[in-house]
């Protein structure tokens, strides 16, 4: 409503409101690109770029354009072998990278993410205290990998540095020669994965293996530079898209699934069997085996196309396939019709073992882990609705980061800030708004009330684009860049209005899909989608630290007065209902710190501002209303209620025996 | 039986006002808490609705906001109230424990009276009150350890069932086993009213002695279940009856009031339906009977024929 009365805001800045644009660059830089060019010109790329080494071009990465969308940036040729006794995973692999940047590289970075997990001492486990959710690290049974051989595949040439670099979760391997634009390099790659006790998304528990992030992957190289920062406790992962081969080698009696379609099976004849998986445009692969699964096969459709969806379970689980299911169509479908159809013919989805639950609640293209249903007696489980919340999470997540490839760890509310604002769409619209979390009877609790708690108590005062290793702790990591993100995402569909918000979303989609979007491209693409500017909304909400709170502060017959208490002024509608039904909405700017309201013609029954409680950020919606002669009828009834609650109570405490 | 139903059903009335008396304190509390809070916001109604816990958590999220006042504000008012009623109810609980203990024994004199109409003769409720509220206080200080000690232990017992055939059955075990010590508790106290002795432990052990038998172990275990089933059924249906709604008329205020003290004197009602199954089961452990019996024909004189010693000489 009011997307035609936008006007310049002026809000007010505190001392956290500092901005944080990634489009601000010191004046050095500006004059370093201009020499750049000027050498570049003169001189010819080669030879300016030799002359740099071995540092990467200096050009900023605020000013270097983005790669443009390419779905075979980085490919795997993938041969996995488990070995149980050794919980170890003997890999080799072909490594197809082609340069996508108009940069020559010099160099190239992997990632060696499991090394996080050597011991207490690593960077990852100092950060998070040796803890991840609510699974402990095991320093008995830790994790790493081993970096064997790494040699350019067409020259046989040695790239493996040596030294303490291959313990680290980051690796720089320098070229022999600079790798041009466009141009493409093999490597054979060949490593040794020791996999902790289930610990971070990954790991083994008895027999049961979900092997995540298990394999050397190469950095992302975008926009003049390479990503080069170690793992972090509260960060997830970044990588550039391509075709996935990777045949599996795991025990015969054992069930296996993985990103991708299974294209062969092979037995080896030595107990073991051979599985071919194959994925196109992705950004990573994940398997997971064991011989408890039960597996059972749906076809279902979803905005327009078929999807083959392949459920896995430990046997013993059997209730509870309709919910997985349920959930999956329902939110392919959903998303499928607001962002774009799922682009993958199959999505995999696994409840991992209840003694293997840190392996739960992770996204990987076209596979997601899930958890188990809890239990309840007479069939109340079913309300509890963690299964379908944490289905529909992850499959968001097919579309956010694993479509359009955000940096998860630098700017983590672009993935996970959208698939619970996703999530929340989605599941009110499939179970209620009001008990889409726990639907127990009259105990009911709507996902969004759990986001608004956690964004009103933890995240109001945090800022949503930084690092995720710069929150203080994991949970003002997971309540700002989860709940907050969710709230502002909520915020701007109230502000543009549902169908254009959906809209402008999917024009994002479409623009950065398979490329690496940051917070500046997201408002950007919502920009210009929508037609009208949004910094109004992402400066203070997303780069600084503001907050938005109104209140009714008096109201009787004759009229009303609104505050403005929080720092950042946002239209607002404030609503006037009349004792003989009549109904005035009225934009309110909030510039000014209050505003008062005459009635006309007639006597003022209630009064409130954003009745509709379309600005999901503000703080406190329960002092938007006040009802000027209110009925005493609402609060004797909760009385009698009460009452019958505090009766039973007592006969249970005080009639023993 | 419809006898026994309407003399059980006016027994249990003293029970139900008890209840009503105790529950008005911390009700009332309560009830001032959320007037404070929320009489004059749009959305009171809306806790009567399926929104009334996302509505109490938005109330819950503002207080711990970041604009919160540091001093005095309308919902730390409200939770003041709220935690204040909170915290009478275990007060009031030891209120309620208190009246049962003084009302059981009427209860179990005019049950047994009933139930054996010659038995006792006319015994008055209040004097069996009176004459009972002290060995029955003994009694309530043993039945709170003993109820946790073994209610602990079945809750033990009950895990591997859990296991086995999930978790409906094992709350329905849990519930049935609860019942149980609660009925073991209750044939202890009936013991001692039909048996006309003052002895808690005596009392204890007498009831545990009773259990054992086969007869009355089974008969008492069939009616615990179903008493256990009775008093589920009550449980769940306070859920429902006080289901959300999401209009607010007066007829709601009025049926949500009748509702919940219907359920209020159901509950009571069972109470005293449970102290006349624990008095039918005591039945048979009856030994002395403290009834006046017609002392029986006195045995015929024995005539000895033997000689006057004087015939002897």
């Amino acid at each position: 409503m009011w997307t035609a009365l936008t006007r310049p805001l002026v809000w007010r800045s505190t001392r956290d409101c500092n901005r944080m644009s990634p489009r601000l660059r010191p004046r050095a830089m500006l004059g370093a690109v201009a020499l750049l060019a000027v050498l570049v010109g003169a001189l010819g790329p080669r030879a300016v770029l030799a002359g740099a080494q071995p540092a990467s071009p200096s050009a900023s990465p605020a000013q270097a354009p983005p790669n443009p969308a390419l779905t075979d940036t980085a490919s795997y040729d993938l041969d996995a072998r488990w070995d149980h006794a050794e919980r170890q995973i003997h890999g080799t692999a072909r490594i197809t990278y082609r340069n996508p940047s108009p940069d020559a590289l010099t160099e190239v970075w992997f990632k060696l993410y499991l090394n996080a997990f050597r011991g207490p001492d690593t960077l990852w486990m100092r950060e998070s205290g040796s803890e991840h959710r609510s699974s402990e690290y095991d320093p008995e049974v830790p994790g790493w990998i081993d970096l064997e051989r790494l040699t350019l595949a067409d020259t046989g040439e040695d790239l493996l540095p040596t030294g303490s670099d291959l313990t680290d979760t980051v690796l720089r391997v320098p070229l022999p020669r600079p790798l041009a634009p466009g141009e493409t390099l093999r490597f054979d790659v060949a490593w040794t994965s020791t996999l902790p006790r289930v610990f971070a998304r990954t790991g083994m528990a008895d027999t049961f293996v979900m092997a995540g992030q298990w394999y050397p992957k190469l950095a992302v190289y975008d926009r003049g530079a390479w990503d080069r920062e170690p793992w972090h406790a509260n960060a997830e992962f970044f990588a550039d898209f391509g075709t996935y081969a990777l045949a599996l080698t795991v025990p015969a009696n054992y069930a296996t699934g993985a990103s991708g379609i299974r294209e062969t099976t092979r037995d080896n004849g030595d107990g073991t069997i051979t599985i071919g998986y194959r994925a196109e445009s992705v950004s990573d692969v994940a398997w997971t085996a064991w011989p408890g699964y039960r597996t059972v096969t749906r076809t279902v459709e979803a905005a327009g196309r078929s999807v083959e969806l392949e459920l896995l379970t430990p046997r013993e689980i059997d209730g509870a396939d309709e919910r997985f299911f349920g959930a999956a169509q329902g939110s392919l479908d959903l998303f499928g019709r607001w962002f774009g159809p799922y682009p993958w013919p199959k999505l995999t989805l696994v409840a991992p073992p209840a003694n293997a639950a840190g392996a739960g609640g992770m996204e990987y293209p076209s596979f997601v882990t899930l958890g188990l249903p809890a239990e309840a007696p007479f069939g109340l489980g079913s309300g509890i609705r963690e299964v379908e919340i944490v289905t529909v999470h992850e499959i968001a997540h097919q579309w956010a980061p694993l479509q359009v490839a955000s940096n998860e760890a630098r700017e983590a509310w672009l993935d996970e800030g959208f698939a619970d604002y996703a999530s929340i769409k989605a599941l009110a619209a499939m179970y209620g708004a009001n008990d889409s979390a726990l639907d127990l009877g009259p105990i009911d609790v709507g996902y969004r009330s759990v986001h608004r708690f956690q964004f009103v108590a933890v995240a109001a005062r945090q800022r949503l684009a930084q690092p995720s290793w710069e929150y203080s702790d994991f949970l003002t990591y997971g309540a700002t860049v989860y709940s907050k993100g969710a709230m502002v995402l909520g915020t701007l569909e109230g502000t543009l209005g549902e169908e254009r918000f959906l809209a402008a979303m999917r024009a994002y989609f479409d623009a950065w899909r398979w490329r690496h979007p940051t917070t500046a491209d997201l408002q950007a693409a919502l920009e210009t989608s929508a037609g009208e500017p949004l910094a109004w909304v992402f400066d203070p909400l997303v780069y600084g630290t503001s907050v938005v709170e109104y209140r009714v502060a008096r109201a009787d017959e004759r009229g009303a007065t609104f505050e403005r208490r929080g720092d950042l002024a946002f239209p607002v509608v404030v609503r006037l209902t009349y004792e003989d039904g009549r109904v005035e909405n009225q934009i309110w700017d909030g510039v000014s710190e209050r505003l008062d309201v005459e009635a006309r013609d007639g006597t003022l029954a209630r009064a409130e501002v954003d009745p509709d409680r379309l600005v999901a950020v503000e703080l406190d919606s329960t002092d938007n209303g006040f009802v000027i002669d209110p009925s005493p009828s609402p609060i004797l009834a909760l009385g009698a209620r009460v009452l019958a609650l505090v009766q039973s109570t007592l006969q249970i405490l005080g009639t023993l025996g | 039986m419809l006898r026994l139903a309407i003399i059980s059903a006016r027994l249990a009335f003293p029970l139900y006002a008890a209840n009503l008396l105790l529950a008005l304190i911390p009700a009332a509390l309560i009830t001032t808490g959320f007037g404070i809070g929320m009489a004059q916001r749009p959305w009171a109604g809306a806790l009567l609705g399926s929104d009334w816990i996302n509505q109490l958590g938005e109330a819950a999220a503002s207080l711990s906001s970041p604009l919160a006042q540091p001093g005095e504000s309308r919902y730390l008012s409200s939770a003041r109230w709220m935690g204040l009623g909170l915290l009478t109810i275990p007060i009031m609980a030891v209120g309620q424990a208190i009246a049962y203990t003084f009302l059981a024994g009427g209860i179990l004199e005019r049950l047994w009276a009933a139930n054996d109409p010659g038995a006792r003769g006319q015994v008055r409720f209040w004097a069996g009150c009176r004459r009972w509220f002290w060995p029955f206080a003994a009694l309530g200080l043993l039945n709170a350890p003993a109820f946790i000690i073994v209610a602990v232990a079945a809750g033990a017992l009950t895990s591997p069932v859990e296991r086995l055939l999930g978790p409906t059955a094992s709350t329905l075990l849990g519930a049935i086993v609860l019942s149980s010590i609660n009925g073991w508790l209750e044939l202890a106290r009936a013991d001692m009213v039909r048996q006309q002795y003052r002895s808690a432990p005596r009392a204890f052990v007498r009831a545990a002695r009773l259990l054992v038998r086969p007869t009355t172990g089974l008969r008492a275990v069939l009616a615990w279940t179903l008493a256990a089933i009775l008093g589920f059924t009550l449980l769940a249906y306070n859920a429902v009856a006080i289901r959300p709604v999401e209009t607010v008329a007066w007829t709601t205020v009025l049926a949500s009031l009748a509702a919940g003290q219907l359920l209020a004197f159901l509950g009571a009602w069972l109470k005293v339906g449970r102290l006349g199954v624990a008095l039918a089961l005591d039945r048979p452990a009856t030994r002395r009977l403290p009834i006046a019996i017609e002392d029986p024909a006195p045995p015929p004189a024995v005539v000895r024929n033997d000689p006057p010693a004087a015939a002897l000489e």
